[in-house]
């Protein structure tokens, strides 16, 4: 009876996994790169982040995904620009919530260590 | 008034026991081992793609599973074992181990949902005994059982179905989901989208069905399949309604193998799984340990029958 009821609780807990096509986000991102004398310039990102689909996450999950693959990137060295004192990058995105408008904004300033501000 | 509560209390009792633990028929639980086997080595082939991202994070993880778990080597290793799972050859020792070793394929971005299902199917099984008619083994002096062990595995079985259309179907009751907005920008923007709904209907032939009116049928038919199965008269025309939906939504839109994953839980329904009509009808259940063979292969005698008079029959 235990058993049974430990595997119930294990089915009811993963259950949110299950859903499938119940939702829909689009997020377009762009890495801007602002100078110290506040010179704004865009920083090519890879395609896959350039524009992410989503058939089952929220906006908010799918922008933090990306802003963790930016920020690892950058972490790892590997990032677009050296390390300049007082540079920081923002990234702007522009998302699609159960629409195919990207009517929405928001936007993630990083320091150039790839840290978030 | 008393005498009722008890009495009332008492029916509740016994239909309980004999929901969880009413023997399954041999016969059945080998029908649908032999097809989970099968569809196990169908669904797992495929190559599940790179880790989800929490776990590509880990690098010892992500080496283990480039250079371990998808390699040729691993994958013939599981197709091994499911054969020896469809042969019934120590399922419930294969099972477990099986089990362990399909984990991780279920953690890369592909076909997640339907690997999910199969391995809490896989899961759910391994507590499920094995019969000596239907499986290969090494005391050849073994004899039929008559139960495969008490039903609550398969009830697990059952219940996942059902929770696999419950949380699609109150996931999707949104006024979004429902008003055929969401509907029409994933037809907008998801590759895997078949038909185009941008002008807010779905041209078929002649016809113009507006999004909202296929938003609507498909949550409805998804709260049917939930609940639908739990009405045992009702069980085949539910289950032919649940193929008639999943045969149309490959018209809409391509679910890799999650609907035939959906579809192979309904043998849980389908299948004859309660125990031997005699035992049924007398409401006997199985604890666990009353029906094993003796060492002479005779099968021990039931200690005890709980009886349930008046208990409406289980699916």
């Amino acid at each position: 009876m235990l058993i049974f009821f430990a595997l119930l609780l294990l089915l009811l807990v993963t259950s949110p996994r299950l859903r499938v096509y119940f939702r829909v986000t689009v997020v377009e991102a762009q890495l801007v790169r602002v100078s110290p004398d506040g010179v704004q310039s865009e920083v090519p990102l890879p395609q896959q982040l350039r524009r992410v689909v989503s058939p089952t996450q929220s906006p908010v999950a799918v922008m933090a995904d990306i802003t963790r693959h930016v920020r690892s990137s950058l972490q790892m060295r590997i990032g677009p620009e050296p390390q300049v004192p007082g540079m920081s990058l923002k990234l702007i995105f522009r998302y699609a919530d159960n629409s195919s408008i990207l009517d929405h904004q928001q936007e993630v300033t990083l320091l150039a260590d790839g840290t978030e501000q | 008034m008393p005498t009722a509560l008890s009495s009332n209390a008492s029916l509740i009792q016994g239909g309980w026991r004999q929901g969880l633990f009413a023997p399954i028929a041999p016969t059945a639980a080998a029908l649908l081992r032999i097809t989970l086997a099968v569809v196990l080595i169908v669904i797992f082939w495929n190559n599940p793609g790179p880790l989800t991202h929490s776990l590509s994070q880990i690098p010892i993880v992500e080496r283990f599973y480039a250079n371990g778990v998808l390699t040729p080597a691993y994958g013939w290793l599981t197709v091994g074992l499911s054969i020896a799972l469809a042969v019934g050859w120590r399922p419930r020792l294969i099972g477990p181990i099986l089990l362990i070793l399909l984990l991780p394929l279920a953690c890369g971005s592909s076909q997640r949902q339907s690997r999910q299902v199969l391995l809490f199917t896989l899961l759910a099984f391994s507590f499920v005994r094995s019969d000596a008619k239907w499986s290969i083994h090494w005391d050849i002096t073994a004899q039929p059982a008559f139960s495969a062990g008490p039903i609550w595995p398969l009830r697990l079985i059952q219940l996942q179905l059902s929770v696999l259309y419950g949380v699609n179907a109150l996931a999707k009751t949104t006024t979004e989901y429902l008003s055929g907005q969401t509907l029409v920008a994933m037809s907008q923007v998801l590759p895997n989208f078949l038909i185009d709904l941008s002008d807010g209907n779905w041209h078929l032939g002649p016809l113009a069905i507006p999004a909202a009116l296929l938003a609507v049928a498909s949550v409805i038919t998804e709260y049917v399949l939930a609940i639908g199965f739990w009405w045992r008269r009702f069980r085949f025309f539910v289950a032919a309604i649940g193929i008639v939906f999943h045969i149309s939504l490959t018209w809409i839109t391509t679910i890799h193998m999650l609907d035939w994953a959906a579809m192979f839980l309904y043998l849980a329904f389908l299948l004859p799984m309660a125990s031997p009509t005699d035992l049924m009808r007398d409401g006997r259940v199985d604890n666990g340990a009353r029906y094993d063979e003796t060492a002479s292969g005779e099968k021990s005698q039931p200690e005890d029958a709980v009886q349930s008079h008046g208990h409406r029959a289980w699916p």
